[in-house]
């Protein structure tokens, strides 16, 4: 039982800060509740996905994170500091991936990054990042010959130019091709395995499911589910979908626990044509958890009676 | 192109730079030249119509005045004057308050706003841009005038630079205000020719001033495109022109014009400058 010298083994170091603390927030516009009173934490290093259908206040939850907006309500920690008081230089820790539709676009993309990266105080070097970003073939175009997709992927080496710790990503892939869209995912999970901290928006349930390490699913405004993927199956997925044909004809019925109904059903009818036990798929949950008003019964039934299997 | 892409930073962590203002206002005018020079047709155009516009009036109106010691001063000497004043004022006013709202409106100015740009250097940039095609427009037209209508140069140099410089100061002030003034860029763009043009009615552009009822001249001299013209006539034309055909702008006659001149377009630039920095956006007007 040595004493402890001056030379021990260092502590563990305690777990850094979020990323990003959300507390409370809310935003409303005209009377309504755009953003209702949300609370969120990304930790560092992990890309988190924030889930939703159009509408569902997002871009705004977002925009108010990176600054570009005033809430009305609550409180935003962005690597510590507020992002309604964020100085030039603090920006080189933030990249906010922003739209636009330049239509003064004489640059070259190469210039147009070069530009970017000459405001900051560590940016990435600027031909790995046109390659990294696939515009390497481009990088001596101008800007007005580059397609949707391409722009779209300048947008981003703008926004991660500076090397920050955390990106914000605004549906980012809408628009994009699947092989765009790929290739693009890949290059967001090489950003998180050098250190980054990612917060994404989407509405593409597999590019969160491919993505993020954590998810919130938003609807009108508010938090529906929150977790990884699979805490969310586990959560909201706990509930089983049996259907059968009886004598009136095709029956549905969706309850927490299909035993009972199935022991009820089997010993009624010695036939049951059709028997089938239907757990909800991850996309299930999601359109059950961001649906105004259907059951997830009736979304079941759209489901089943578009697709082909 | 499946690789995983690779990243590093330009420079190794021991060489981080703290870029400061002079190097984003030399970025930014690079931009700005780059941007605006690469679209050949719209230089073309834009630095031959006031020469055009100044041809044109100098050989329509080929009259001069008699002074009384008989030196005669030409049309074409006013309108040179004139020209360079309207020059200033699409340089300026209105170029400047189009592409600002054009650059809202396209988030633009919102990308940079988010970036670790020093804020300042945007605006810097564009006068930088400003100064050098007002210089260079001035010195095609004087080449014109001499060359084509035996014009004579200034023969008070340093008065023409600083009220060309001043002149220019004032309208890319009004031009960042007014970008900001009206709520979307199309609206912007919209206002500033028809308000340039008209201006140049009772600026002593494109008609004389002497040719223009009373009321109305004074009316020229509330707005900075007057000014130019007459500081810069001044520097262009005899003495006696100034006291013979000219009039005391206001009435006051007793106050000698350039420094009168040097007010107003001072308190121009003030006025302007600080209702720019009140009503400056950058996110167009839907973001909250």
């Amino acid at each position: 039982m040595t004493s402890t010298s001056p030379q021990t083994t260092p502590l563990p170091t305690e777990m850094p800060p979020p990323a990003l603390t959300v507390s409370r927030l809310t935003k409303s516009y005209a009377g309504r509740r755009v953003v209702d009173d949300i609370s969120l934490t990304v930790p560092r290093g992990r890309i988190f996905g924030l889930l939703g259908p159009n509408g569902a206040g997002k871009t705004t939850t977002i925009e108010m994170c990176e600054g570009l907006r005033r809430p009305d309500a609550g409180t935003i920690d962005v690597l510590g500091m507020d992002p309604q008081r964020l100085c030039e230089k603090d920006r080189n820790r933030l990249g906010i991936v922003a739209q636009s539709g330049s239509e003064r676009a004489s640059l070259t993309v190469r210039e147009m990054v070069a530009q970017y990266a000459a405001y900051c105080e560590d940016p990435w070097d600027v031909t790995e990042l046109l390659a990294a970003t696939g515009l390497a073939e481009k990088a001596a175009s101008r800007i007005a010959t580059l397609s949707g997709g391409q722009r779209r992927r300048l947008d981003v080496a703008l926004g991660i130019v500076a090397q920050p710790e955390l990106v914000f990503l605004d549906e980012p892939t809408t628009g994009f091709d699947p092989a765009a869209r790929r290739e693009f995912w890949e290059l967001i999970r090489s950003l998180r395995d050098l250190g980054t901290t990612i917060v994404l928006t989407s509405h593409y349930l597999d590019e969160i499911e491919y993505l993020a390490d954590s998810v919130a699913v938003i609807r009108a405004g508010r938090i529906m589910a929150e977790g990884t993927l699979s805490q969310i199956h586990r959560t909201h997925g706990d509930s089983a979908t049996v259907s059968w044909t009886g004598p009136d004809g095709p029956q549905r019925r969706t309850v927490p626990d299909p035993d009972p109904l199935l022991r009820e059903l089997l010993a009624a009818h010695p036939h049951l044509p059709d028997l089938e036990v239907r757990r909800p798929s991850l996309e299930e949950i999601y359109l059950d958890l961001v649906s105004e008003e259907s059951p997830l019964e009736e979304i079941y039934l759209d489901l089943v009676s578009e697709e082909s299997r | 192109m499946t690789a995983a892409p690779s990243l590093r930073p330009a420079a190794p962590a021991h060489a981080r730079r703290s870029p400061g203002l002079v190097s984003a206002v030399a970025m930014r005018t690079r931009v700005e030249m780059l941007q605006f020079y690469r679209e050949p047709l719209q230089v073309f155009f834009g630095f031959a119509f006031p020469i055009v516009l100044f041809a044109i009036f100098a050989t329509i109106f080929d009259q001069s005045w008699t002074m009384p010691d008989g030196t005669e001063v030409k049309t074409s000497t006013y309108y040179l004057a004139g020209m360079i004043a309207a020059a200033v004022m699409t340089s300026g006013f209105q170029s400047t308050a189009e592409i600002i709202a054009t650059e809202r409106d396209d988030r633009t100015l919102r990308r940079l706003a988010v970036s670790p740009m020093p804020r300042s250097a945007y605006l810097l940039g564009k006068v930088v841009l400003v100064l050098i095609n007002t210089t260079l427009q001035t010195a095609l037209l004087l080449v014109v005038a001499r060359a084509l209508f035996d014009v004579p140069m200034p023969h008070q140099v340093l008065t023409f630079a600083w009220v060309l410089l001043l002149g220019t100061a004032a309208a890319t002030a009004a031009g960042v205000a007014f970008a900001s003034a009206l709520p979307s860029g199309r609206a912007a763009i919209a206002a500033a020719t028809p308000i340039t043009v008209v201006l140049s009615f009772f600026s002593g552009s494109y008609i004389p001033m002497s040719e223009l009822p009373t009321w109305l001249q004074h009316l020229g001299y509330v707005f900075p495109q007057a000014w130019i013209a007459r500081g810069l006539r001044v520097s262009l034309l005899p003495e006696q022109f100034g006291q013979e055909i000219e009039i005391a702008p206001f009435g006051l006659s007793d106050m000698p014009v350039l420094p009168l001149a040097a007010l107003v377009l001072t308190a121009w630039l003030v006025v302007m400058l600080v209702l720019a920095r009140t009503t400056f956006r950058w996110s167009p007007r839907d973001a909250g």
